[in-house]
């Protein structure tokens, strides 16, 4: 019997959670922010919970000198602080802390690359390993093309035909910053790797209220039911922040919140909400439905971009009764600055299930609020019906998922006043924290593990991101080319006057959270 | 935080829960209804230690029946809420719990049904072996969708696997849940990865001779140490196709023996004191495999894994460590007790072990 067709006898396969295969983990930046804030927090949760490999050790590459009692130090320091699990258990710590170790070399130098190689070879037999391996890239995107050649010039990317061992590679969003680097950094990846070894986190897609659209979609046979143009009104999605860019003033001159938010998370949002059921739950099923839903959606005409698309800025105002200053007046931000900090879109998907329902996307930073949220909005029981008073027209129902915080879903419905012949719209509301006790993992968790464990379900794929560039790309070149009349709201509301008359003129409104 | 219980009369329980829900200003919270049966007191404490582990997960109404009530007649409900959280989150569970001698057991089923959420799921933790008749389980297994026992409760082993495995064979709306099973998943998890090729199978099925260590230590909620010994032992034999010959007890020491194709070998279960690990964990395997390879698996001081070492005449390969979960703990996770399947393994293990007595 040859290994390929063997069956454990002894393998039982119904575990209620992943278990992810023998590797090694190696973060590119390792002594940034991401590493120290989320992904050595979600290792030792992990570790916690069991779901780590039996099989595993992470390397730190970086700059920095650094030994690896220094990394391990700190990186116990980064975990007392940001583990979602608290107190840190200091046993397990110190087992956990014996996996990691620190390499220190430059991105873009062969020395560091070969030592690195030598490295993991040591490793292997130590941990088990198998020669498996992920690469993350946790680095400035322009070092993403020279990290992924180096590798491959260094045997470190194994051809996906290798039956043997395995590599994989995640690199974090912004995939480009418009159609053309995005073209041209996929081009690159793909002369070294294969698309299958490709990750790229959206860690929105990482969250289990995310994770739960499908699940409620198509787990509830009565709204996949109504889940079309014939009884939807319009679909509204908002990424609300009450934050202002904070430190990040040299990122968000260049980025900017239609590639920072909607490009990324706001579309994948969007195909998840409008994506036709898969034939299967495996990757390969979900993204093909995913893409299908991007590329129905219609194009913005070129001459019609500011009558769909608004962008914003705020200025001064105030947050939670607080003064706060404009953007303009952020450190490391232009006193001329023409980056938006808030996007608003019309969007229409022209297929049978969705077409003429609208979908209105809005993401902005100092809105009243922190909401993440999708409503669907159903339409409203005919006008001269049974329940139509003193000529008030009848309230829609409304099903809001909240993404976060106080992840749940809700439901908007009509009922009569006791004692009297009006209607009262009142809530269903199922809240998870409530349901489900304590706070589920967090995002980078599950998508770390999913990567270890060869599933990509979660990931975004190469023709989603494409997709969403080309759509938004003309935006962008549009924007470049004109002069906004900056900044055009206030702090601590819910963003320019432009965006209110980009919904009201359909006679709708946009929700207050 | 509980509420303190009120007792009340059958009819009123419904309006002293809802009284109660709104003195408490909590929000009402339930994915299931959860009935809990102890055969008698002692059960029944051991099981109350479960209950705050659960709320605290999966908000549930409990249903808690209490057997063993010294005098005759007796049926007394008694009523409370469970709160949970804090803020917005702060929730609140129900419990009713009916005290109940033998002579009002055939009342339980009447009064309980009632009182089911409906549309929801029914679990039942049932504390006392579910093969023996009773006068309960028939009345409600119907309904039920789960069904969580600790195998210790038998009094004849091999009549529990024999009934057993007919009610895994005729109800199939139930998933039945043993929780020393559960307990055993971390031991079966290491060994399957230990034995992961034709090669290691190999060896294991022609062994010269397998030691499992159980702790014995002796506490009041556990009848039989060896249990899990005996599941792992089992599970062995039921997964490779291992025959079971005979059993030989020599003082604590049982020698269970096995054929396969033509050769016979001894698992040999053994007690050991521990006072590090839960009783009834097992705590170490040793295996003498064919060939005279050497399989050492003993967990690690402190933590949650084991180190492995495999040796052979000619070679010793460097140990190495696999997750290895439950050796200190009295229960399983309640995730696992809600969402965990038994599988085929573990109507295989009881096939293979039907002829074991205590």
């Amino acid at each position: 019997m040859t290994s390929m067709q063997f069956v454990n006898p002894l393998q039982e396969n119904i575990g209620i959670s992943k278990t992810a295969g023998p590797c090694i983990l190696v973060i590119f930046g390792a002594t940034g922010d991401l590493t120290h804030r989320k992904l050595v927090p979600a290792l030792y949760n992990l570790a916690r919970d069991g779901q780590l490999p039996p099989h595993f050790a992470c390397v730190g590459f970086a700059r920095r000198e650094k030994s690896h009692e220094d990394f391990r130090k700190e990186l116990h320091d980064a975990v007392k602080q940001f583990s979602r699990t608290k107190p840190i258990d200091e046993n397990l710590w110190k087992s956990f802390s014996e996996q990691l170790f620190y390499h220190r070399a430059e991105f873009d130098q062969d020395e560091g690359y070969d030592s690195l190689r030598k490295f993991l070879a040591e490793l292997d037999p130590k941990f088990d390993t198998h020669g498996n391996r992920v690469f993350y890239l946790s680095t400035p995107p322009s070092y993403f093309p020279v990290i992924i050649e180096k590798l491959h010039a260094h045997k470190m990317i194994y051809d996906v035909e290798d039956q043997q061992k395995w590599s994989r590679v995640i690199i974090e969003k912004p995939f480009g910053r418009d159609l053309t680097s995005a073209i041209s950094l996929q081009q690159h990846i793909l002369k070294h790797l294969d698309e299958s070894q490709v990750y790229r986190i959206d860690h929105y897609l990482g969250k289990e209220t995310v994770q739960n659209l499908l699940a409620f979609r198509f787990s509830n046979p009565i709204f996949e039911s109504v889940w079309n143009n014939h009884y939807i009104d319009h679909v509204q999605i908002t990424v609300s922040e009450d934050i202002g860019i904070g430190t990040r003033g040299l990122f968000w001159e260049e980025a900017g919140m239609l590639r920072d938010i909607v490009q990324n998370h706001m579309m994948q949002l969007l195909s998840l909400v409008a994506m036709e059921p898969p034939t299967n739950l495996t990757a390969q099923a979900i993204h093909g439905e995913k893409v299908k839903v991007m590329e129905s959606i219609r194009p913005i005409p070129l001459k019609q971009i500011d009558a769909h698309v608004i962008r914003g800025q705020y200025g001064p105002g105030f947050i939670n009764g607080e003064p706060v200053i404009g953007y303009r007046q952020e450190n490391n931000v232009s006193p001329t600055s023409k980056i938006e900090t808030y996007a608003a879109l019309e969007l229409y998907i022209d297929n049978w299930r969705w077409g003429s329902v609208p979908f209105y996307l809005r993401a902005g930073k100092r809105l009243p609020k922190r909401a993440t949220e999708i409503a669907i909005t159903f339409k409203s029981a005919p006008v001269g019906c049974l329940y139509q008073l003193s000529g008030k027209e009848i309230e829609a129902n409304i099903l809001v998922i909240r993404i976060q915080p106080n992840e749940g879903i809700s439901f908007k419905m009509n009922c009569k006043v006791p004692g009297l012949h009006h209607l009262q719209p009142v809530k269903m509301d199922f809240q998870y924290g409530s349901y489900f006790g304590v706070a589920p993992p967090e995002a980078y968790e599950r998508l770390i593990c999913d990567c270890m464990a060869g599933d990509t379900t979660l990931f975004a794929r190469a023709d989603e991101v494409l997709a969403s560039w080309r759509l938004l790309t003309p935006v962008l070149e549009h924007w470049e080319s004109t002069e906004p009349r900056f900044p055009n709201y206030a702090s601590g509301t819910w963003g320019p006057i432009a965006a209110e008359h980009l919904i009201a003129r359909s006679g709708r409104k946009w929700r207050i959270l | 935080m509980s509420t303190q219980l009120q007792e009340v009369p059958v009819a009123k329980i419904e309006s002293e829960l809802t009284r109660l829900l709104g003195a408490n200003q909590s929000k009402l919270a339930c994915l299931f209804n959860l009935l809990v049966y102890a055969a008698d007191k002692q059960r029944g404490k051991e099981l109350e230690k479960l209950f705050p582990l659960i709320v605290e997960k999966f908000p549930c109404r409990i249903i808690f029946i209490q057997d063993g009530e010294p005098n005759n007649d007796v049926l007394k409900v008694s009523v409370g809420t469970e709160i949970e959280g804090e803020g917005n989150t702060k929730i609140a569970c129900e419990q009713i719990v009916i005290n109940v001698s033998a002579t009002q057991l055939n009342r339980i089923p009447f009064i309980v049904l009632p009182h089911i959420i409906p549309d929801l799921p029914i679990f039942m933790i049932w504390g006392q072996d579910p093969t023996t008749e009773n006068e309960i389980i028939p009345h409600l297994d119907r309904y039920c969708q789960r069904l969580i026992f600790d195998a210790d409760d038998s009094e004849d082993f091999a009549e529990f696997c024999r009934k057993m495995i007919i009610l895994l064979d005729t109800h199939h709306h139930l998933a039945f849940v043993d929780t020393n099973w559960l307990l055993l998943s971390g031991w079966r998890s290491v060994l399957s990865q230990v034995f992961d090729n034709p090669d290691e199978i190999r060896r294991l099925n022609f062994n010269k001779g397998i030691q499992i260590l159980y702790n014995d230590r002796k506490v009041d909620w556990l009848q039989h140490n060896d249990i899990r010994a005996i599941y792992l032992a089992g599970w062995l034999a039921g997964q490779l196709n291992w025959t079971y010959l005979k059993q030989e007890k020599s003082g604590n020491v049982r020698n269970l023996w096995f054929g396969y194709q033509d050769q016979e070998f001894c698992v040999t279960l053994s007690p050991q004191t521990s006072q590090e690990y839960s009783p009834g964990s097992v705590l170490d395997v040793e295996i003498a495999g064919a060939d005279n390879w050497s399989y050492s698996i003993t967990p690690m001081i402190g933590l949650p894994k084991a180190i492995v070492h495999i040796s052979s005449e000619t070679s010793c390969e460097l140990p190495f460590t696999l997750q290895l979960s439950y050796l200190k703990r009295r229960f399983p996770s309640v995730q696992e007790l809600f969402y965990a399947q038994s599988g085929s393994h573990y109507r295989n293990m009881l096939q293979a072990i039907g002829h074991i007595t205590w």
